[in-house]
């Protein structure tokens, strides 16, 4: 078994359907074997907390290049053309956390990355958890019926306000132009297998979900709150309380997530980069 | 053909911009075979029909039933009237004590497995002010859906249950150990969301109000989301029509492609009509 061979890496779950804390792992040793028994505890988990781990950046690229190529955001191609990885997320009293509503990263990009790593840099005494929501379980919690009508929709997604408008604040209107002229509207079916679990997944994606394909603006918009207020359902969620040096990562394709802002107005300063990943779906 | 017939010279003229017609030159004082066709013929292409100062009486609202098909005793009159002289007819009389009690969108008693098909309501006395009656067009609500939307609604069946307001009344006519019996005897029935016409083969958004109670096989917040989604769809005034009674005028509807509800702002005004409805069938889908 190849298993047998992958360093003893273990990991315990403490949500009740995702989210897991590991045990075992040398940030100093990372090797293709790392890689592979993270991403399989990440199949299994979906979110993957390792607590104190105090990465430094060359640690943090290193770990996500054990489990692919690293991804590039669209907004840096645009600011950077060198292409930074990084993404640093500070929270100050003039500038208040952004990131407070359900998501997916990047849904309106035809290269999704599959893989999120967040690293806590500075966390605020209380507030300012991850929560993340189980977007198998939010499949699996419908009933079959509205499980079959799910799989007859596609969703239109596209970058929203909720990005454009901090965008066009922080780096120009030039900059938030460029993702809206560079990423038109694309098109997700709702439900999709994971490409390597073959589970069902209900893809939401928050304000990237921009209209039900066929279906007028009222109806969609009707459907769309739906869906956004049934994500609200805390039995699919695992939150996480962060300590200075926390490390998380998460897989995309299956979960939600959002960083609550409720430490504002304290500092809070998060690292994060991305792993491309290809979310060519399997049909269901 | 220049034969003059009693039904040749009945004419419907449109009031809604979907549907309902007012009719002119119905004779109920004899009403042929001829003239009830025509009638039906003229509700299959409308979907409600009025006719200004008819005065219909007792055995000409009969008459006229009959000739549409077997008139239907409300399911719990026996209970609730036991005495009543021509079970089919009832008085819908509004006073101080008995409020207005029909001011939701409803077809009639979907909450049996064969709904009646037609109803017919004579207004005998109507308050100076308030009281209209508002009818939605069913298929003009199925028909602005979109074809996906009319795809994800064909999927669905609801149950119809009998509803709190007609329980209250139950309650109010001093038969409160009836309550439990009639649920029991009336457990909630399946009918699918979209309703083939069995006449026109048109199609129909078949909504009723308060009698729908669960969209069969969904979770409860699922389900909720889409019968609230209905409530809130059929009030969209783009789908109906209104009528102003006065005294003496009749209204024929076909119950199953319309809802109607009687507003209830002329309260505490006095208001009396008389109504009786069609045995009708199984509401079915056909794609």
């Amino acid at each position: 078994m190849a298993t047998a061979t992958l360093p003893p890496i273990t990991a315990a779950r403490v949500g009740t359907t995702i989210g897991a804390v590991v045990e075992g792992m040398d940030f100093d040793d990372i090797t293709p074997a790392t890689g592979e028994r993270i991403n399989e505890l990440i199949l299994e988990h979906s979110v993957l907390i390792f607590e104190g781990a105090h990465l430094t950046c060359e640690q943090q690229e290193a770990f996500a290049r054990s489990l692919g190529e690293p991804y590039i955001y669209p907004l840096t191609r645009y600011t950077d053309p060198d292409g930074d990885i990084w993404t640093e997320f500070i929270d100050t009293s003039d500038s208040p956390p952004q990131a407070d509503s359900w998501h997916t990263d990047l849904t309106w990009v035809p290269d999704q990355p599959k893989f999120g790593i967040l690293s806590a840099e500075e966390v605020p005494d209380t507030g300012g958890d991850t929560m993340w929501a189980d977007l198998y379980a939010a499949y699996d919690g419908l009933s079959p019926v509205m499980q079959k009508i799910c799989e007859s929709l596609n969703l239109m997604h596209q970058v929203g306000r909720n990005i454009l408008d901090p965008v066009e604040q922080n780096a120009g209107y030039a900059a938030a132009a460029f993702l809206r002229d560079n990423y038109p509207e694309i098109k997700h079916p709702l439900v999709r297998a994971h490409p390597e679990t073959g589970r069902k997944v209900l893809l939401l994606a928050g304000g990237f979900m921009k209209s039900v394909e066929g279906m007028s603006s009222e109806e969609s918009e009707w459907f769309i709150n739906w869906l956004r207020d049934y994500i609200n359902n805390p039995n699919f969620h695992f939150g996480w309380r962060w300590r200075k040096g926390d490390l998380g990562i998460w897989d995309e394709r299956c979960t939600n997530h959002r960083g609550l802002a409720n430490h504002y107005p304290q500092y809070r300063r998060m690292r994060r980069c991305t792993v491309q990943g290809s979310w060519q779906f399997s049909g269901i | 053909m220049t034969v003059t017939t009693k039904a040749s010279t009945i004419t419907a003229k449109q009031i809604g911009v979907t549907f309902a017609a007012e009719v002119e030159g119905a004779d109920f004082g004899d009403l042929t075979t001829e003239i009830t066709d025509r009638i039906y013929d003229l509700l299959l292409e409308y979907g409600v029909l009025f006719f200004r100062d008819a005065h219909i009486t007792e055995e000409q609202q009969e008459t006229l039933a009959r000739s549409f098909g077997k008139p239907a005793v409300f399911p719990i009159s026996g209970i609730t009237h036991p005495d009543r002289e021509i079970p089919f007819l009832s008085e819908i009389t509004d006073t101080p004590e008995s409020p207005p009690d029909a001011d939701g969108w409803h077809t009639d008693i979907t909450w049996i497995p064969n709904p009646p098909k037609i109803g017919i309501l004579a207004a005998l006395e109507i308050p100076e002010t308030g009281g209209d009656t508002l009818w939605a067009d069913l298929h003009a609500a199925y028909d602005s859906l979109s074809p996906i939307m009319q795809e994800f609604f064909e999927m669905l069946t609801l149950k119809h249950v009998i509803s709190d307001v007609i329980l209250n009344a139950v309650v109010r006519l001093g038969k409160p150990e009836a309550v439990t019996f009639i649920k029991e005897k009336f457990p909630p029935v399946p009918h699918p969301l979209i309703r083939t016409h069995p006449d026109t083969n048109r199609k129909a958004l078949f909504v009723a109000g308060d009698f729908m109670q669960k969209v069969e096989g969904l979770n409860q917040d699922e389900s909720d989301m889409i019968i609230s989604w209905l409530h809130e769809y059929i009030n969209n005034p783009n789908f109906h029509v209104r009528w102003q009674w006065q005294e003496g005028d009749l209204a024929i509807w076909d119950e199953r492609c319309t809802n109607h509800r009687a507003l209830s702002n002329h309260y505490p005004q006095y208001r009396r009509m008389r109504r009786c409805t069609i045995e009708g069938d199984a509401p079915f889908f056909s794609g």
